[in-house]
């Protein structure tokens, strides 16, 4: 183990070298963590959002589909396929919903101060939903239950409904009161009793998306009871759109397969999206900055190896000497490269182990920075997408549907880095990989020679 | 030419030529050695500049191999030994440049020496040892414990000295190990190498210009045009 004594005498003996040698070994290690750390941070978020998104898969109508087909007429789908669907093994729960204009009958209001109603005079849309709190508002956290109860598959064909917290307020209604509602027919009525009143933080001036209406003003009601009032409610109930939320994330494909075989034609005219875009809107920002960072990482890590190997190369050929002194005493080759090795392990460790101390703060501050910069961007790219304006398909007039956001999928802007051990061993192979190879490749040339050649050669 | 002997060399050169090749010519700068050197003996080796005195010192003591013909050790071939392991448990080398470690004291090259060769001394530590040795070649505490880079070439020239006499080995080569010294520290390494070849029995090679050291070995072999003759002194 003499070498190990000959490793320390030379590391401190030649402290200018040793320090140049650990301030590039910093410059590496810092870059390369850094890289580490916002890939693993990024993952890891890019993982969540799959987790919290990933395992839903929606049915819902293609447009590309009905625009392509002429029809203006929203598809259907006979409730009970939808309940074979739910059925499937790899679905743990799931929702359908159906909508249609539902006029508010008697004293009763609809709020004021929104866009200009498409629905009529006293119209509004009246959605039929299987299990309100699954819908992706109400499980995203954007809609509260403030009062009452969701509705649930066991209130299928009951008449309960849930309303919005500000059409609660402007009609004195609470839950257990009742109210009537007429089908777009304008001659089919039945009266709802209220089983929840919930909050839509949007406000009253901004139209819903989907149906240009006063958000204030959207109704929810047990599917089979609203389905009674629907101009189009024989021949069974036929829902617009559905969700799966499945076991696991994985078997997104395997589910769609099934879907589809069990399904067949029933499915024509809708689309079983997997929330791939959901995903992508909401990774965009961590892709970027994870491709910049991992640039950066290979051309500093690359460009730091480059100046270590030389360094360290220049460092070996300096040492000829010392190296036919040691060989001409019958020191083994094998010791003269541990210690070269060593010295570069010892050096590569203060420096690991001083990166390991600023530089995952480091890195969440940069990451974050550029992060926030990523995710504003694409925030702003999304809110810039216009609905066509009621009764207009947008078609001709600019409006691309692929764009249209996705709700519920706000870019991530956040991500938390964390060191852990794998990180530092990774990051320990790569430095030690670089030191090791910038030392055995030019000591290995040099120690071919025999300690004559070494210590006359140039001489 | 060689040297008859009643005991077995401990060295022997047989028939060794050493060829070197430059881009345009080669040049022999050693021919049909054959010579036995033996244990308890003190050698000077003679010859002016370029005759191959170095050459001669590098395949004895096993830095190189020859072109031609072959070394043995006590009757064994230096390749059947391994050159490195004939170096690191039976010979030491004092260079002509002194080829001190730099980035260590005068004591520390001496104990790295004893450490890698795994000399032990017979009593007290191996540090003892060394600062014994350096004191017999004229270095003081406080010399020995300073970098070698901050002792002059005659302070360095007794390091090196004293790292090769601390490895407890058969044989010693020397490559003009009195060059830098002044004539009484010359004289006291040239007693030295006498007590080691005649109260030790080691084997003792010094390649030099010196008449004054010439005068005083056993053997002296004369290097010419890469032939070796030998001349006895009469003591």
């Amino acid at each position: 183990m003499n070498f190990v004594k000959r490793a320390g005498l030379s590391l401190w003996a030649r402290k200018g070298r040793t320090l140049i040698t650990l301030a590039t070994f910093l410059v590496i290690s810092v870059m390369v963590l850094a890289g580490v750390l916002i890939s693993d941070a990024t993952a890891q978020a890019e993982e969540n959002a799959k987790r919290s998104v990933g395992a839903e898969i929606n049915l819902t109508m293609d447009m590309n589909q009905l625009v392509g087909g002429g029809s203006m007429r929203a598809p259907r789908i006979d409730a009970a396929t939808v309940d074979r669907l739910g059925a499937l093994p790899q679905v743990q729960k799931y929702t359908y919903s159906m909508w249609d204009r539902v006029i508010l009958k008697g004293k009763f209001t609809l709020v004021g101060g929104g866009p200009v109603d498409p629905m009529g005079p006293g119209g509004t849309v009246g959605t039929g939903v299987l299990d309100t709190s699954l819908l992706p508002d109400f499980r995203s956290g954007k809609f509260t239950l403030l009062t009452g109860e969701h509705l649930t598959a066991a209130d299928k064909d009951s008449r309960q409904l849930l309303i919005e917290e500000r059409l609660a307020e402007q009609n004195g209604l609470e839950v257990g009161d009742k109210v009537t509602l007429v089908g777009n027919d304008e001659r089919t009525m039945a009266d709802f009793t209220l089983a929840g009143i919930y909050r839509d933080p949007r406000p009253a001036t901004e139209p819903d998306l989907q149906y240009g209406i006063n958000p204030a003003n959207m109704l929810y009601g047990a599917v089979g009871g609203l389905s009674a009032l629907a101009s189009d409610g024989n021949g069974g109930l036929q829902v617009g759109e559905a969700t799966f939320l499945l076991e696991d994330a994985e078997v997104q494909g395997a589910f769609k397969d099934e879907a589809k075989r069990v399904a067949g034609s029933a499915l024509d005219g809708f689309e079983l999206d997997a929330n791939d875009k959901a995903i992508q809107q909401m990774t965009g920002p961590l892709k970027s900055i994870r491709s910049t960072a991992t640039l950066a990482m290979w051309l500093m890590g690359t460009a730091g190896a480059a100046v270590l190997a030389l360094l360290v190369n220049l460092a070996v050929k300096q040492r000829r000497t010392e190296y036919g002194v040691l060989l001409a005493m019958g020191e083994k080759k094998s010791n003269l490269i541990a210690q070269q090795a060593l010295e570069i392990v010892l050096v590569a460790a203060v420096a690991i182990g001083l990166s390991s101390t600023f530089a995952p703060g480091l890195t969440q501050s940069a990451a974050q920075a550029l992060l926030g910069q990523e995710a504003t961007a694409a925030r702003k790219k999304l809110d810039s997408w216009q609905a066509p304006p009621p009764g207009s398909t947008g078609l001709g007039e600019g409006t691309n549907w692929d764009d249209k956001p996705v709700e519920n999928a706000d870019p991530i802007g956040k991500i938390a880095v964390a060191l852990d051990p794998a990180d530092l061993a990774t990051v320990g192979g790569i430095g030690l990989g670089i030191g090791l190879l910038a030392t055995a490749v030019p000591a290995g040339a040099v120690l071919r020679l025999s300690p004559r050649t070494i210590l006359t050669k140039g001489k | 030419m060689n040297a008859v002997t009643a005991t077995p060399p401990v060295l022997r050169l047989a028939d060794v030529s050493h060829t070197y090749f430059s881009r345009r010519r080669r040049t022999t700068v050693l021919k049909n050695i054959d010579y036995a050197f033996e244990r308890g003996t003190f050698y000077a080796i003679l010859g002016p500049s370029g005759s191959g005195k170095t050459t001669l010192l590098s395949l004895a003591s096993g830095l190189d191999t020859p072109s031609r013909g072959a070394i043995s050790f006590h009757g064994r071939n230096l390749t059947e030994i391994g050159l490195g392991r004939f170096r690191n448990q039976h010979v030491a080398t004092i260079f002509q440049q002194f080829n001190l470690l730099t980035y260590m004291t005068a004591l520390q090259n001496v104990t790295t020496a004893m450490e890698i060769t795994g000399a032990k001394p017979a009593t007290g530590s191996r540090r003892a040892r060394a600062l014994h040795l350096l004191e017999q070649v004229g270095l003081d505490k406080a010399t020995v414990t300073r970098n070698v880079l901050q002792l002059s070439g005659g302070q360095q020239q007794r390091v090196a000295i004293a790292r090769a006499l601390a490895c407890d080995v058969d044989i010693l080569f020397a490559d003009e190990p009195t060059g830098n010294l002044d004539e009484d520290t010359a004289q006291g390494i040239i007693d030295t190498f006498r007590e080691l070849a005649h109260e030790q029995g080691k084997c003792v090679v010094v390649v030099t210009h010196s008449q004054q050291l010439a005068t005083q070995s056993d053997r002296v072999l004369h290097l010419r045009k890469g032939k070796l003759t030998e001349q006895v002194n009469a003591r």
